[in-house]
Formats: structure tokens, sequence, C-alpha cells
């Protein structure tokens, strides 16, 4: 029986990992649980700015313009709000195993700390990646089927609000999980992940003291909004996308650090 | 094999483990005992570098736990059956566990059939009952087939059948020549089970021998004797006084505590003294036990008297 086994046993520590990683998201309702509310907060989201983009050009004010929008705006707006559903996705995969108990089965299978982190983040990454862009696209699709002739269908302007959306959810998501690391609860993940992606981004963004404006944009959330809207003041859509990376990997650093220092 | 040497844990101002040498062998079935809060179950994480020591080292097969690729196939431990997702299937929690190691997912049913629990692989692992939670953490520790198992409490719900069945296989498990390393609380299961017994409290070691030795070095074993002269009674109790622990007169006879059978027998024989009993009186390893954990135990409480 040993020999057997050893034998036909193969893979590094961290390939394995992954692959366990791999059947542990898809093997619990709740990942499914939140897609669904995904797609239905998506589509309904879509909805509403396409609806709002039509009643707005049918009802302009003296001078105003009616204006046609491609259609992955309403994508990329959408995922202001829907990218808090993603990050509970992502973070989930970290707290749910603290508020189970099941951390300490995944550090006896994996002792080795830095590849569970690892290993979490290799599989959320492609799968934040496609989650956010198939998001964007539902809500693109129900924001230009309801605003009907406002909708400029150019697919190339798409294709690229898409995949703009899709890195957004990525680095979001990944930064979520790594401040999951960090604080092990459901709530208290949620409560940073929320005011750091949006609450507070939101509310400096729109002083008019330079200064705040400037936090706004390094902040995760003000950065993925500049980042999604093409802004370039105060930094490039290409430097707002460098501080998105940084702070996914400084997340993930951080909670493998950790992780490693605290007993399980 | 696993070996600690000087394995020390400290929590703030509490020393929860307090330097521990200890080598535990292949081949047998070594039983982990101490009163609740003794400091086994804080050492069998530390073996599984789940908690990091204050101090020393605790290895196995002379490499940290950490260290070997592929761990599940060095050590299988089944310390908290709760420790996993309830809302995932017994087999799915299998199959993440065989991915982690590169174990072939095929072994899941294999384990999954030797703990029983065939019929009930897609059912949720939070709605099991605590013997079927077992069971399903037995099957995890068999799954990479190692050489090394380690339980804590695994018997705990099981129900007499399979207390059998764990007692069993652990038996055929060290047979196999692999380490099996239990803690447990019952001790007339241990009796029965293990072959050699570590006992700690206040995480310190008090005992580290075979069970046959700690049961003979109980005082609770004695030698009773019967003797229908009360003169020679006298002139045996008399010789045994000067070489036992205790020598305790009760009707027609002596209960010996510290001599063995064999030396009272001698005695009598030599001091032409006639006996119409001899016998010894074993501890139960319980009695042993309390005895050896007497001072050190955590939470007592004080019987009225």
């Amino acid at each position: 029986m040993s020999a057997a086994i050893l034998a036909v046993g193969t893979g590094s520590g961290l390939s394995n990992a992954v692959r366990s990683e791999w059947t542990k998201l898809w093997s619990v309702r709740s990942s499914w649980l939140n897609i669904v509310a995904a797609v239905v907060l998506s589509t309904l989201l879509g909805m509403q700015y396409g609806w709002g983009l039509a009643y707005d050009n049918t009802h302009l004010g003296p001078g105003e313009v009616a204006e046609q929008q491609p259609i992955g705006h309403f994508g990329a707006s959408a995922m202001l709000i829907v990218q808090v559903v993603i990050a509970a996705f992502a973070l989930l995969t970290v707290t749910s195993e603290y508020a189970t108990g099941s951390i300490r089965s995944t550090l006896q299978w994996t002792p080795v700390r830095r590849d569970v982190v690892l290993a979490k983040a290799a599989v959320l990454a492609p799968v934040l990646f496609v989650y956010g862009i198939a998001m964007a696209a539902l809500a693109s699709v129900a924001g230009g089927l309801t605003a009907g002739s406002w909708a400029d269908w150019n697919l190339t302007d798409l294709v690229v609000d898409l995949l703009s959306v899709g890195f957004y959810a990525t680095a979001a998501g990944l930064f979520s999980s790594g401040v999951a690391w960090v604080v092990r609860s459901t709530a208290g993940t949620l409560t940073v992940a929320f005011l750091l992606l949006l609450v507070v981004p939101l509310m400096l963004g729109q002083a008019s003291l330079r200064a705040l404006v400037w936090t706004a944009a390094l902040l995760p959330g003000g950065a993925g909004q500049n980042f999604l809207t093409g802004a370039t003041d105060p930094l490039s859509p290409t430097l707002s996308a460098a501080i998105l990376i940084a702070w996914a990997a400084g997340a993930l650093v951080l909670g493998a650090i950790v992780l490693k220092r605290r007993d399980a | 094999m696993i070996t600690l040497e000087g394995l020390t844990k400290r929590y703030g101002g509490t020393t929860a483990v307090d330097s521990l040498d200890l080598t535990i062998s292949p081949g047998r079935v070594t039983g982990f005992l101490g009163p609740n809060g003794a400091g086994k179950s804080t050492t069998m994480r530390m073996i599984l570098d789940l908690d990091s020591p204050s101090a020393g080292t605790a290895l196995v097969d002379g490499r940290p736990y950490a260290e070997w690729p592929r761990p599940l196939t060095k050590v299988g431990a089944l310390l908290d059956a709760k420790a996993l997702h309830p809302r995932r299937s017994a087999r799915d929690h299998l199959v993440a566990m065989a991915r982690s190691n590169g174990v072939p997912v095929t072994r899941v049913d294999e384990v999954l059939s030797i703990v029983g629990l065939d019929a009930v692989t897609r059912k949720r692992a939070g709605q099991f009952s605590l013997g079927m939670g077992q069971r399903l953490g037995i099957a995890g520790a068999l799954l990479a087939d190692p050489e090394v198992l380690m339980f804590d409490e695994p018997v705990n719900g099981l129900d007499p059948d399979g207390v059998r069945w764990v007692r069993e296989l652990m038996r055929s498990l060290a047979a196999e020549g692999r380490t099996v390393f239990v803690s447990s609380h019952l001790m007339s299961e241990m009796q029965l089970t293990a072959d050699q017994l570590v006992v700690i409290g206040r995480g310190r070691l008090i005992a580290d021998a075979a069970v046959g030795d700690v049961i003979a070095g109980s005082s609770r074993t004695t030698v009773a004797v019967r003797i229908p002269d009360r003169t020679q009674l006298a002139v045996l109790r008399d010789r045994l006084a000067a070489e036992a622990e205790r020598v305790e007169a009760v009707e027609e006879g002596l209960v010996v505590t510290g001599v063995p059978a064999e030396r009272v027998g001698d005695l009598a024989y030599e001091l032409g003294v006639r006996l119409h009993e001899l016998v010894t009186e074993r501890a139960s390893l319980e009695e042993a036990y309390m005895e050896l954990t007497a001072d050190s135990v955590e939470y007592g409480v004080a019987v009225a008297s």
C-alpha cells in the first residue's frame, strides 16, 4: 500500500497547495451564492445606469447636449458597488477558514505558511480576473440594452473597458484577501476593505483640498476609480494601476508575515 | 520516530510545556497521558508546527514537520475533528487534503471505506455526529499512508464498537512498524491499547515507561498473604517491615506494598512461615495514573471529607 501511494504522488508543495485551494474554493456553497448575488447586482445596476442615461438624454436641461455612452462605462460604474461582493468572495476564502477552524487543517496539510498565502492568491487571481470581466460584461450589456439608442456598442472600447475592470477586480480582491490574513474575522476584514476600497476614497475624492485628492488617489479604491475612468489628474492611469498592484502585493506580503509569526 | 528536545511553550507568564525531552519510537503504541491543561495538545501542535516552540525542538525523523516535502506522507494526525469547513462534504474535504500533498484521489474512497463512511461521503461534514467526525478525522490521518500517526483523544464520542475498532487499528498500525502516538483520558482503554506510556503534568515529564512498569511501580500494587498462625504472622510482618514500603496487618494475614510476591514467598520459606495464600493484587492503570499525577492536577476538585 505504502509503496504504491508514495510512488504515484507527485508535485511540489506549492503546486499541490494550489490544487487543494482550487478544490476548496469550489466545494463550498458560499462561493456559488456569492456569484449569484454579483450576477443579480451587476445586471440590476447596469439596467439602472442604462435607464438613467436614457432618461437624462430625453430630459435635457437648457444648454445640455445628449451624448451616447460606450456600454463599457456601465460595467465600470457598476464595479464601484459590485467590487464589495467580489472582495467578499476573495476574503471569505481566508476568513471562513478562521471562522470554522479549518485553517488548522490547511496549515497541517501545507505547513510552509508562505505557500498557503501564495496558493490562495494564485487560485484567486485568475478567478477574480474572469469574475470582474464577466460582471462588467453583464452590467454593460444590461445597460446597453436599457439605454437603447444612447448606447455605443463599439467592441474595441468594450474590450478595453472589460479588461480594465478585470484587472481592478483582481487587485481589489487580492488586496482584500491579504487584509483577511491579518484581520482574520469576516466582519473586520469586510469593514477594512469597504472603507479603503469605497468609502474613504469616495469621501476624500470630493474634497476641494488638493492634499485630500492626492490621499484618495493613493488609496486602493481611489486609484481604482482613477484607473477605470481613465483620469489623468492627479496621476496617470498607469501610475494608478501601479498603486493598485502595490496595495495588493503589500497586503499579501504583510498577510504572509503575520501568518508565519502567529500560532495556528 | 518523534524526538523532542527541551521542547518548551510559554504563553505570557504561564509555561504550558516545560523543557520536554522525549523519544517516541516506531513499532509500538505510545499513550500520552496527563490531566487537563497538562500540555498534551500543545505538544502535539508543536510537533506539527502549528504552534512554534518558545524553546527547544520537535523533530519527525530528524527534521521539523514543515521541512518535509509532502508532510502528510510523514505524519498523519487527528488533533481536532472539528477543524474542517462544516459545509464541505466529507469527500471534498479529503479530496482537497489529498491534492494538497499529491496523493491520488482514488485513495480518498479507500480510506472512507476503511473508516466505514462509504455511505455518507456526500454528506456535509458539519452534519456528522461526534463519532462520524472522529472517523472522518481518522480517515484523514490514514490518507497519505504516513509513517507516524498522532491522535488526540481518538475515541471521543465513539460507540463501544468504534472504540474497539480504534484500538485494533492502532495495534495494527504499530504492528506494521509505524509510530503511533495517542493521547487519551480513558485509562482502561490505554491499558488495553498502549505499549509505552508518557505521562506529563503541568507541562513536565512525569513518567516515560512501559505500561507494565508503570502499573508495577504503583503503591496500589500489593501482595496479600494469608497466614493461619498468629505467631508466624508477627514474625513475617517484622521481617517485611525492614524492606517493604508498607506492611498492613489484616484479618488472618498481611498486605505488603513495595515487595514483589516472589520475595515475600522466599522470606516466608526462609522463616518457616506456613502460607495459605500468596497473591499479587495489581493496581489498574487508572490507579497508577492518579497516583502519578496527584500533584499536578491543574483543575483539581477538592473532595469533601
